[in-house]
């Protein structure tokens, strides 16, 4: 168990939510507006917004970006977020979106028992 | 049991015979029915004169909806937002709107009570929805044009009165060809048409552009893709993949031609649309997809269960099997695109717009021993034999960047992919380019001027589509992504013919409209 909640990634997206308001995505199950403060939603786009999150260069340890001779992250696939100049958001705040997603993507701590 | 009365054919007439006649007539009646409603897209070229009148008449009265009101869905600035316009603030009463509606806006707040979020469209580009995404637009496009003016009695403000719409389809303009006009077909440049367009370059192809594009148009190179089965090397790549982006035919043929030879408004996604020609330049690659089907079938095309975002207007009925899906309106799914004959048109298609046979695009691969060449062995490579050497022509000045980067050849490769060069955006406007890779010896200096260094060292060359101003997000950055050249099977060549740990060099030349040096990071990266 991750020990992570949706409040920790609605902090972690906050900064994305009025730009991705305007781009919509289609997926499997419809077209969606990408907004990234709303559970459902992040929910249902985990796939594309992970892949669009950890869509920069990792060193071989795999645990920071590398960075270009300007101090940029370096793309590796079609649609790196954030976009340049932002840059990818803090290597921390990826791998625990990626371990929320593997853990499920819970909404809140299970209640105690 | 029989019938009454004999007829002439003096044989009787059972119940079986008759309810089998029936069933006969009431089939051939279904099939005359649904045979009228496949409608031919020709080549525009082939139109008669009534033909092409009906469509400039379809288009127009789009465009004069339009200037009436730039939100009706069922107007030509509306459809050219569902392919350009993500976003934007929709007035619910049109006439008080402070904005001109030809530019689909980047507004972050509400301006004002009377507007609403709205979400024209967006076409798909750099991924496989890239081919479906376009059909199911044309798709509506095409009915919407035939229910303009169907009794042909509506005057548009041309002055002209019909003819009926009722049968309107899509033209295409077969690029792959020389051109019946100056630089376009000659209906797109007719100066009163309204498939006249003022943003996009006049005029004949200069030398230069003759020698750059020639690799773009060149139908050798893009009948070789359609022969091949692997269905994302043609199409695109899932947007969830972390490899990948465009098919080979979207960097190598589509986006140069956007870029560099309709220019303009044509020059990037968010407003490439607004220039009438857009129609037919893609319904030409339509019909490349549907060659591609024609050819392989639908079963290796991936995401076929997605949705297709777009808001089109509710007078138009979606194509058989379409479900709404959750969320915003949508297009439907890949899937209900792939029979044109349910979406009521089929392609006709002449001699002339045969792309080249099998046969041909192994004779071009072929070496002197009729086996296929193998990269370093030959003067010419398979790039170069099929396609060309380059789109940077040295003649017209110096590149904007040349970059190299050492490669060591590796003692095995994977499949497609496994060595990518990669260019990566850092900074700035996201701007269209052109990126020519060349992989060579460290033994030879490369000279992007010879003819035979190009010829024999060219690996890929293609161009990507920057995605402009209003497709950004983020206020000053904008998207960027990196430009990916599969070098896998060149590199597996190498190793094929004893190169293994040797250090080679990979160059990529960077030319086009305006990127300036530096824009791009080269890399070589081994998956
Ligand atoms: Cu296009």
């Amino acid at each position: 168990m991750a020990g992570i909640y949706w409040n920790d990634i609605k902090t972690i997206l906050q900064p994305g939510v009025t730009c991705m308001r305007q781009v919509t995505i289609g997926t499997e199950e419809g077209v969606f507006v990408a907004r990234l403060d709303d559970y459902e939603t992040v929910k249902r786009l985990h796939k594309v917004i992970r892949a669009a999150l950890n869509a920069w260069r990792r060193n071989a340890a795999g645990d920071a970006w590398l960075r270009d001779s300007n101090g940029r992250g370096i793309p590796t696939k079609a649609h790196p977020m954030p976009p340049p100049p932002r840059g990818p958001m803090a290597i921390e705040d990826v791998d625990a979106f990626i371990a929320w997603v593997d853990d499920g993507m819970p909404e809140e701590p299970p209640p105690i028992a | 049991m029989q019938i009454g009365h004999p007829l002439r054919c003096e044989r009787p007439i059972t119940t079986r015979a008759l309810v089998s006649t029936i069933l006969f007539v009431v089939i051939l009646l279904n099939f005359v029915g649904a045979e009228a409603a496949v409608l031919k897209r020709k080549n525009i070229d082939d139109l008669t004169v009534p033909e092409l009148e009906a469509y400039e008449h379809a288009i127009q009265i789009l465009m004069d909806r339009s200037a009436k009101d730039p939100y009706d869905k069922t107007g030509y600035t509306w459809q050219a937002w569902v392919h350009n316009c993500p976003f934007i603030w929709r007035p619910r009463n049109p006439t008080s709107s402070r904005f001109n509606g030809q530019n689909c806006d980047r507004i972050w707040r509400r301006p004002g009570p009377g507007y609403d979020e709205s979400h024209p469209g967006v076409c798909e580009h750099g991924k496989d929805l890239f081919l479906p995404w376009h059909r199911a637009q044309f798709y509506y496009f095409e009915k919407l044009l035939q229910s303009t003016d169907p009794d042909g009695t509506e005057t548009d403000s041309r002055g002209k009165t019909g003819p009926s719409t009722k049968e309107v389809t899509v033209p295409y303009w077969n690029w792959t060809t020389a051109p019946s006009g100056d630089r376009y077909p000659k209906a797109l440049e007719r100066a009163d048409s309204p498939l006249n367009h003022d943003r996009r370059i006049k005029g004949p192809l200069t030398l230069f552009e003759q020698i750059m594009l020639a690799q773009v148009t060149n139908p050798l190179a893009i009948a070789e893709k359609i022969y091949n089965a692997d269905w994302q090397r043609f199409g695109g790549y899932r947007q969830e993949d972390s490899v990948g982006g465009y098919g080979d035919f979207e960097d190598i043929h589509h986006n140069p031609m956007h870029a560099e030879y309709f220019g303009l408004d044509m020059r990037s996604p968010s407003t490439a649309a607004l220039d009438p020609g857009f129609f037919q330049f893609h319904a030409y690659i339509d019909l490349l997809y549907e060659f591609w089907l024609q050819e392989h079938g639908p079963n290796a095309v991936t995401s076929k269960t997605h949705f297709l975002r777009a808001d089109q207007p509710d007078s138009v009925a979606p194509p058989p099997g379409h479900v709404r899906g959750a969320g915003l309106p949508s297009m439907g799914q890949v899937e209900i695109y792939f029979d044109t004959a349910k979406l009521g048109y089929e392609y006709e298609v002449q001699p002339k717009d045969r792309l080249p046979t099998r046969n041909d695009v192994l004779r071009a691969l072929a070496g002197p021993a009729g086996t296929p060449v193998r990269f370093g062995e030959t003067g010419r490579s398979a790039f170069a034999r099929l396609t060309g050497n380059g789109l940077f022509n040295p003649a017209s000045g110096p590149a904007t960047m040349i970059d190299t980067v050492d490669v060591e050849i590796p003692n095995s490769v994977g499949g497609r992919n496994s060595i990518v060069v990669k260019l990566s955006r850092g900074h700035g406007p996201d701007l269209s380019y052109l990126a020519d890779v060349y992989l060579y010896p460290t033994s030879t200096t490369f000279d992007p001027a010879s003819k035979d260094i190009r010829d024999r060292y060219v690996v890929r060359s293609g161009g990507y589509w920057g995605r402009g101003g209003a497709m950004s997000h983020g206020g000053a950055g904008t998207p960027s992504k990196p430009y990916v050249a599969d070098i896998s099977s060149s590199v597996g060549d190498l190793i094929a013919t004893g190169h293994v740990g040797e250090e080679w060099q990979v160059t990529v030349v960077i030319s086009g409209h305006p990127p300036t040096p530096g824009f791009v990071t080269v890399s070589v990266e081994i998956n």
